[in-house]
């Protein structure tokens, strides 16, 4: 027997369907324009108390009086300030690029992007060393990025850093390609182990008991975000060239320049 | 001849900081302002103009853009150098007249470097 079809009650369905989404839709962008609100409002309240902090501390390392061992912690806290700001601007843009606010891709030359990182990683982590493949700061190809771009290549570096804790630290950086439509960013460290709740899992995906040991390691995961909304690829694994087992290499893949 | 400056912020302790740091530089700090309205206020009630302005942006009852663009109104050759936690109203400072524009959190000396830059005949 031939079924009828209730194209009323399938209308109606549909309708009502399509008004769900509606709302869904509505909300989401509710949401994002409040949370967009909400960053807005606490990225200028922290970055002003972060400048705050760094004059004071700037004042204070001034004064002649001030013995060694005090001038040291000074400068100590002056970077942990720079580096909670570098964290929160990269947020921001997170955030921006998830409105679709976020500043056009343009080319970018790497050696450039590079010296400038391995220029404020310095002033950071004076103790640390970064060598450079030969002829890196003259021949990297360009890269399409942004701000984030900078930002995301410092904050691995800085997080390389952070989990260094030898005395003399050091961190390699290469240049790779994995394709005709990336480029590789290649930072690798003998001294350093990454947590391996971070080696295997996504942000997204994690357990109670993974994220309590995903510890240090927020540079790393705000660095894989900002490469993932530049349409790239991060990578982190155990170990270095010539040296399986030891330290690691992170892979940094970004969309090379004269590709749409 | 010593720079003279006039400082534009809503949050004392930030004005506190500069005034002193900056004295202690020997810069002249001619006069603070917590918001652009006392800043025109200041600025056109004042004999004494000052080479450089340092601007913040948000700040209740008007904002930098706003001061900057009346300021300029009045003086078009004064130097304006906006400093802001927002780097998204850079183009906005620029195109308003700022000569210059410093995201926070900055160090002293890269803002004493811009001042100096600007302050030249």
């Amino acid at each position: 027997m031939k079924r009828l079809i209730n194209w009323d009650a399938h209308i109606e369905t549909s309708g009502r369907r399509l008004g769900e989404a509606r709302l869904t839709t509505t909300r989401t962008g509710q949401g994002h324009d409040e949370l967009s609100a909400y960053m807005d409002i606490l990225s200028h309240d922290i970055l002003n108390n972060n400048q705050a902090i760094l004059s004071c501390i700037e004042f204070i390392t001034t004064s002649p009086a001030l013995d060694e061992r005090s001038r040291e912690y000074t400068a100590k806290a002056a970077v942990k300030v720079n580096i909670s700001t570098l964290m929160f601007e990269s947020i921001r843009e997170l955030c921006l690029a998830n409105q679709s606010e976020t500043p056009p891709l343009r080319p970018m030359d790497l050696s450039e992007l590079l010296v400038d990182a391995v220029q404020a990683l310095s002033r950071l982590f004076p103790r640390v060393t970064v060598t450079t493949s030969e002829g890196l700061d003259k021949t990297a190809p360009s890269i399409m990025g942004n701000q984030m771009a900078s930002d995301l290549v410092l904050m691995a570096l800085v997080n390389l850093a952070l989990l260094d804790k030898s005395e003399d630290g050091r961190i390699d950086i290469g240049i790779g390609e994995s394709g005709p439509e990336h480029v590789d960013v290649l930072l690798s460290s003998r001294h350093i182990r990454i947590p391996s709740a971070f080696l295997e899992h996504d942000a997204p995906h994690l357990t109670s008991d993974s994220r309590s040991k995903m510890v240090r390691v927020a540079g790393f995961l705000l660095a894989r975000l900002m490469t993932k909304a530049l349409d790239g690829a991060f990578e982190v694994r155990g170990g270095t060239d010539g040296h399986p087992d030891e330290g690691c290499t992170i892979r940094i893949s970004l969309r090379r320049e004269g590709l749409q | 001849m010593t720079t003279s400056v006039l400082i534009v912020d809503d949050e004392l302790f930030i004005v506190e900081l500069y005034r002193d740091i900056l004295q202690l530089r020997g810069y002249k700090v001619l006069g603070t302002a917590f918001d652009g309205e006392e800043a025109i206020r200041r600025y056109g009630s004042s004999d004494e103009k000052p080479d450089v302005i340092i601007m913040d942006h948000r700040m209740p009852v008007m904002n930098g853009v706003e001061a900057t663009r009346e300021i300029l109104r009045s003086n078009p050759t004064q130097k304006i150098i906006f400093v802001s936690a927002d780097v998204l109203v850079e183009k906005e400072a620029r195109d308003a007249g700022a000569v210059e524009f410093l995201p926070k959190p900055f160090r002293m000396d890269d803002l004493i470097e811009k001042m100096e830059r600007v302050s030249q005949p």
